[in-house]
């Protein structure tokens, strides 16, 4: 991977990395972190990184050091007012959209990963799996499981309202 | 195919865009036909999340290769080799070696080979007492013939240190003679004691030779010699022929024993003593033990 090849990546995959680690870790500053930990082990490694797979790559280290972030730090913290913190649009939020959001953050880092790579980046489950280091029949297995639990929490504040 | 039974897989995977367009139609089709389950699908495929495009990341800068360029020149530093430890000796380590004593080995060594020699030098003692048993019981001694021609006398040098030189010296002597033979010849090849019963039974001829080559003196002396000893010693039979060579063997054998024997009956006298009771009673006495022996 050339030095231009490199900067294309900041420039098409910054942003995905970065949305995929806020929403697991909820905190802007170690969601910036945990990215630039990212970029910066593909750089030094920029000679072994295959342009077709950075993306990839990308997400796999991002993921591995937001799991160690998890276990070192252990300062998840269920903000209500998250949206202010990571400064994301304050526009009007839709009530079921903001009770999932709620949902998925009672759900294991392992199983919110499941999901946003699923549903932000469309992986497939052997894609997951490379960068969960676990196998496809276990990223759909996991995967169905974390949805039947969000689906669980919804009906249920849905039953309440 | 899609039923009751399966219908939430089918559900997860329409979430999760696994299907195919026809997989799709399926499973819309199938939940036309459950009203029922109406409901829980719309749940199961509302549960997606959506990227929101307005977060991002602002400072993309720090995830350049410029800055980390910059990091690397601008915040590296180089060494000052000029600074040096002051005294590495405090650092310097070395491994210790487990000390083995040299003692030990050398004291097993000087055991194992004391033993052995004690072994070897017992093993011995049993094979050189082995022949004489075979010497004394040999049946060669038997076919020696009874009646014997009268060997002719040899003449026997005066000297003794004539006698001694000569190494092929075959002497059989009677037990009467034997105090003349002595007298003349300081030999020690003499007739073993188990052989005396041997020779006694029947008067035996004396052969005697001498290796006249090997002799000093000059022919006359000898035959003038020879002479005087025929006067002296009327030979009447022949002996029969002995081993002289086993013969000296035992009597070799006899002095190699002597300090073993010597040492032998000095333990035996020290520890054991034969004492009478005044009542009659024997006892063995082995060291401070008696042992009563029966009569």
């Amino acid at each position: 991977m050339t030095e231009r090849e490199y900067n294309k990546c900041v420039s098409d995959h910054a942003d995905g990395v970065y949305r995929f680690i806020l929403k697991n870790l909820q905190h802007v500053e170690d969601a910036r972190d945990v990215v630039q930990s990212a970029f910066e082990k593909m750089w030094v490694n920029r000679e072994q990184v295959n342009v077709a797979t950075a993306k990839s790559y990308l997400f796999t280290v991002a993921y591995n050091q937001m799991i160690d972030h998890i276990r070192k730090n252990k300062r998840i913290e269920l903000k209500e007012n998250f949206s202010e913190d990571a400064r994301v649009g304050s526009g009007e939020v839709p009530s079921f959209k903001r009770e999932l959001e709620k949902a998925l953050q009672q759900l294991t880092p392992l199983q919110k990963s499941l999901i946003l790579l699923k549903d932000y980046e469309g992986y497939s489950y052997e894609e997951i799996g490379k960068i969960t280091a676990l196998n496809g029949s276990q990223v759909k297995v996991y995967l169905h499981r974390a949805r039947l639990q969000l689906k669980e929490i919804v009906g249920k504040l849905e039953n309440i309202i | 195919m899609i039923h009751l039974s399966n219908y939430e897989n089918w559900f997860l995977m329409y979430a999760d865009g696994e299907l195919t367009a026809a997989e799709q139609e399926v499973v819309l089709e199938f939940v036309k036909q459950n009203p029922s389950l109406q409901e829980e699908f719309e749940l199961l495929a509302s549960i997606r999340f959506q990227p929101e495009e307005n977060v991002a990341l602002e400072d993309k800068f720090s995830l350049t290769s410029t800055f980390f360029e910059e990091v690397e020149t601008k915040y590296s530093f180089a060494p000052d080799l000029s600074v040096q430890f002051p005294n590495k000796d405090l650092l310097y380590k070395k491994e210790r070696t487990p000390v083995v004593s040299m003692f030990r080995y050398v004291a097993v060594a000087a055991a194992t080979v004391v033993t052995a020699g004690i072994i070897w030098w017992m093993m011995g003692e049993a094979e050189m007492q082995q022949p004489i048993v075979q010497a004394v019981t040999t049946p060669s001694l038997p076919s020696v013939p009874t009646q014997l021609e009268p060997a002719p006398i040899k003449t026997l040098p005066v000297s003794s240190s004539v006698a001694s030189e000569s190494n092929n010296l075959a002497i059989n002597l009677p037990k009467q003679n034997s105090q003349a033979q002595t007298s003349v010849i300081e030999n020690k090849n003499v007739v073993a004691p188990e052989m005396e019963s041997i020779a006694s039974v029947e008067p035996v001829a004396l052969p005697v030779t001498v290796e006249r080559s090997n002799s000093n003196f000059s022919q006359d002396a000898l035959s003038a010699a020879e002479s005087r000893i025929a006067k002296a010693m009327p030979v009447v039979a022949t002996a029969p022929a002995i081993n002289t060579s086993v013969l000296i063997d035992s009597e070799l054998n006899d002095e190699k024993q002597l300090p073993v024997r010597g040492l032998l009956r000095k333990i035996s006298r020290t520890l054991l003593h034969d004492n009478q009771e005044e009542d009659g009673q024997k006892f063995v006495q082995f060291a401070v033990f008696q042992i009563p022996v029966k009569q």
